[in-house]
């Protein structure tokens, strides 16, 4: 036992010595000069141009994407109504594509796949889903076929 | 690295099984706490982090006065905390049923979404407020910050016309040929009369912010940026505006030569480029405007390679992009070096395979661009000129400020009046944010909040409060209470001893590892201090200090005594550079005596820290 009091003790000693620092600047601290809404992009600026070339395959970085837009589709959509102003909704899925520096996604069927995933993840169905598909499809049958494909894919 | 495996004895038949078993059946679902030391910066108290697979979820506390939860990719964290900011890191795998480890990542994943939102209404309600005081009152301080991203890649604040470009006046007539020759003319003014239609938001009621995503608003301010943004889109292509010469980027030099096996792949992209920009030019996308800036310049870009032989490129570093001047840099040129190289190295990289495919996808094109003004930026170092070094996008975004132009027709009692909600929904939003959200030292910092989050995951809405504890044994091994860890090191030793902890591994930092592979007293004598260390270079957002204490406890306070000494010289420094310097000495001296003093208690915080890493070495 005496190793354990020990150890015990000494790990009181660091506790105690490391709240003098946490009292002093406290546990990390993200710096945003700039709007607030863009701290959350300012740790990933800083790194991502240095990451971005060294590692991370095409098909992760597709797949992430994918993910994100299913994510923020079905946030969105349990947020929502059907009839909805789009704008916003369409805004959001620009900031994610603009990340991986793409500005055309609204001619990627991974976008419309993705959207597809996210209708099914916040269990829209029906009537509500059809006027889903074709909103965020602006009509398009090819873009209604792909947000189908993602929507059959999800279990 | 240390790694501490947790695991029950187990007999040879079990080993056996395991081995044969399916991974799902062999490998539950699991999760990991991450614990980062204490270091000197923006987190001397330590850190903590949650990780699901590659994403790592953790706290931080923002300018705002809030805290905030981030995600980042699990690399680029490890690069940060372990490489760049030099500090040892420790993981513990949580075992958990499969339920458990998707409940607690959905609702990370959900509070990391729901606070994006919540803090985009607080930045939209922000921009809304000075836009309308910028219409009432025309101008003032805080008007800078409302920008149109794109537009500075032709324009620049005064919109000084520039030479006709002959490749726009090309691209203006296939537009023509497709909508017809009135099309440019009418679509500015459908614009124009949008603006003058446009009405103030209508805001969700913001009593109080809850777990849920707040309703998305499509705001006035963001309307009216992006048709004026749309109008510049349509102003570029009918002056047969060119692209600015310093948003360009061209270097003729003999590994910027385009092959034969790029020309195709280039001219193919091209015609893609205009191909989108045409279509975008007639969609109702609201940020059609600088999709169409976007696809210009970079079909610009392109024409350039073409035309001139050389690989040429949009400049995708942003407005306020960190710029190093020679005498912040001077003394790192064999890490600018190696930040060259990896640059140039990526850039071939993606540029191969580009012609190995035959086919560039605008993702792809994306990251050659970034890759390739990296590697000019960087080289900018060697003829000791100033350089951009953080800020990079993924997509061109120079901005110019909102200018004079079509406003919409409201008249001054009708700004009041928004200006007035705008003001109160503003105060509103953040006093609610405040009250969820607010950093507290002690009760509400970067380790309670992710106890808080756990204990949310595992309580269902109208469970029992009470059943927590019990809830949490049984899914996780154990409780933790936030209140009594709110050190990011205690709550790691809490982690260990009550969840259900598989295994433990200690990563060391990035000086610590380079120093594994040194031997002998005189290495060891060497990289004990800045001066004769060759495995660190003295980076100034550090304060001054001498010797490294952090792998040497023997030592440690006598090191801290010469540290002491540092820091009390750097103060009376400071004190008389004060009127040059705005402080900073003096408070970076304060610092080096606060970093100094555990080290007389035989307590390690600094550990010294880089800018200039290359991202390569953690992947090697």
């Amino acid at each position: 036992m005496p190793f354990i009091s020990e150890n015990v003790n000494h790990n009181r000693v660091k506790a105690a010595l490391l709240a003098l620092p946490l009292l002093m600047a406290g546990c990390s601290f993200s710096d945003s000069s700039r709007s607030i809404s863009d701290s959350a992009g300012s740790i990933s600026d800083s790194l991502g141009s240095i990451s971005e070339s060294s590692h991370s395959s095409d098909s992760s970085k597709s797949k992430k994407y994918e993910n994100e837009v299913s994510d923020y589709t079905q946030a969105y959509v349990k947020s929502s109504h059907a009839e909805a102003d789009y704008s916003s909704f369409v805004k959001g899925l620009g900031d994610i594509a603009a990340k991986r520096g793409v500005v055309n996604w609204d001619e990627d069927p991974k976008t419309y796949v993705a959207i597809g995933k996210g209708l099914k993840k916040a269990g829209i169905e029906g009537i509500a889903y059809e006027t889903y598909k074709k909103n965020f499809a602006n009509a398009d049958q090819e873009h209604m076929k792909d947000i189908q494909k993602g929507y059959d894919s999800e279990k | 690295m240390r790694f501490a495996p947790k695991l029950p004895c187990v007999g040879v038949f079990a080993l056996a099984a395991a081995l044969i078993l399916p991974l799902s059946a062999a490998s539950p679902a699991t999760f990991n706490f991450v614990y980062i030391e204490a270091s000197e910066g923006n987190s001397s108290g330590g850190h903590a982090a949650i990780q699901f697979d590659d994403d790592i979820y953790h706290y931080q506390h923002v300018d705002s006065g809030l805290t905030r939860l981030f995600r980042q990719e699990k690399n680029e964290f490890h690069f940060l905390y372990r490489y760049l900011q030099n500090r040892p890191m420790h993981i513990a795998r949580i075992e958990a049923d499969d339920d458990t480890v998707n409940r607690l990542r959905e609702r990370f994943k959900s509070q990391f979404l729901t606070q994006e939102r919540q803090f985009k209404l607080l930045d939209d309600l922000l921009k809304e407020r000075i836009f309308i005081r910028h219409l009432l009152y025309a101008g003032g301080d805080e008007a800078s910050a409302l920008r149109l991203k794109g537009v500075g890649l032709f324009y620049n604040e005064t919109q000084d016309a520039a030479a006709k470009s002959p490749a726009v006046q090309s691209l203006r007539q296939k537009i023509e040929q497709r909508y017809g020759t009135d099309f440019l003319l009418r679509r500015r003014l459908n614009i124009e009369a949008q603006i003058k239609a446009l009405r103030p938001s209508r805001w969700p009621d913001l009593e109080s912010v809850d777990d849920n995503f707040a309703p998305a608003i499509y705001s006035f301010t963001e309307h009216y940026s992006d048709l004026m943004t749309a109008l510049f889109a349509l102003k570029a292509l009918s002056d047969a505006q060119p692209l600015r010469d310093d948003a360009l980027v061209q270097m003729h030099q003999p590994n910027l030569k385009i092959s034969e096996a790029e020309k195709p792949v280039l001219q193919d992209l091209r015609n893609r480029l205009e191909a989108s920009l045409i279509k975008a030019l007639n969609s109702n996308r609201p940020d059609w405007g600088y999709a169409v800036l976007v696809n210009l310049a970079r079909h610009l870009a392109v024409d350039a390679s073409l035309q001139s032989g050389y690989w040429t490129f949009v400049d995708d570093f942003a407005d306020d992009s960190e710029r190093l001047n020679p005498d912040q840099y001077l003394g790192h040129s064999a890490q600018l070096r190696a930040l060259i190289n990896d640059a140039e190295a990526a850039q071939n990289r993606f540029r191969q395979s580009a012609a190995s495919q035959r086919h560039l996808s605008e993702a792809e094109y994306s990251q050659i661009e970034m890759a390739a003004n990296r590697h000019l930026e960087l080289l900018n170092s060697e003829r000791r000129r100033t350089f951009c070094f953080n800020g990079e996008k993924a997509l061109p975004s120079k901005s110019i400020t909102f200018p004079d132009g079509p406003v919409p027709e409201l008249t001054p009692a009708q700004l009041s009046e928004a200006l007035s909600k705008a003001d109160e929904l503003e105060n509103r939003l953040f006093a609610a944010l405040q009250q969820n959200y607010r950093y507290d030292l002690l009760g509400r910092n970067c380790v309670t909040e992710l106890f808080r989050t756990i204990d949310k995951a595992l309580l269902k809405p109208g469970d029992d409060p009470g059943a927590l504890t019990k809830e949490s044994e049984q899914r996780l091994g154990g409780y933790i209470d936030a209140s009594y860890n709110f050190i990011p090191f205690v709550a790691y030793q809490s982690v260990l001893a009550h969840y259900r902890v598989t295994e433990s591994r200690d990563l060391d930092s990035y000086r610590r590892l380079e120093l594994a592979k040194l031997t002998g007293l005189i290495a060891a004598w060497s990289e004990s201090n800045i001066i004769s260390s060759s495995l660190y270079w003295y980076n100034p957002d550090d304060s001054l200090f001498v010797f490294f204490t952090d792998d040497n406890v023997l030592l440690r306070p006598l090191f801290g005594v010469v540290n002491t000494g540092a820091g009390i010289s750097q103060s009376l420094y400071g004190l008389f550079s004060w009127p040059w310097d705005a402080g900073k000495n003096l408070k970076s001296g304060a610092t080096g005596i606060l970093m100094s003093l555990p080290e007389l208690a035989f307590f390690n915080m600094r550990k010294g820290s880089y800018k200039y890493l290359s991202f390569k070495l953690m992947e090697d």
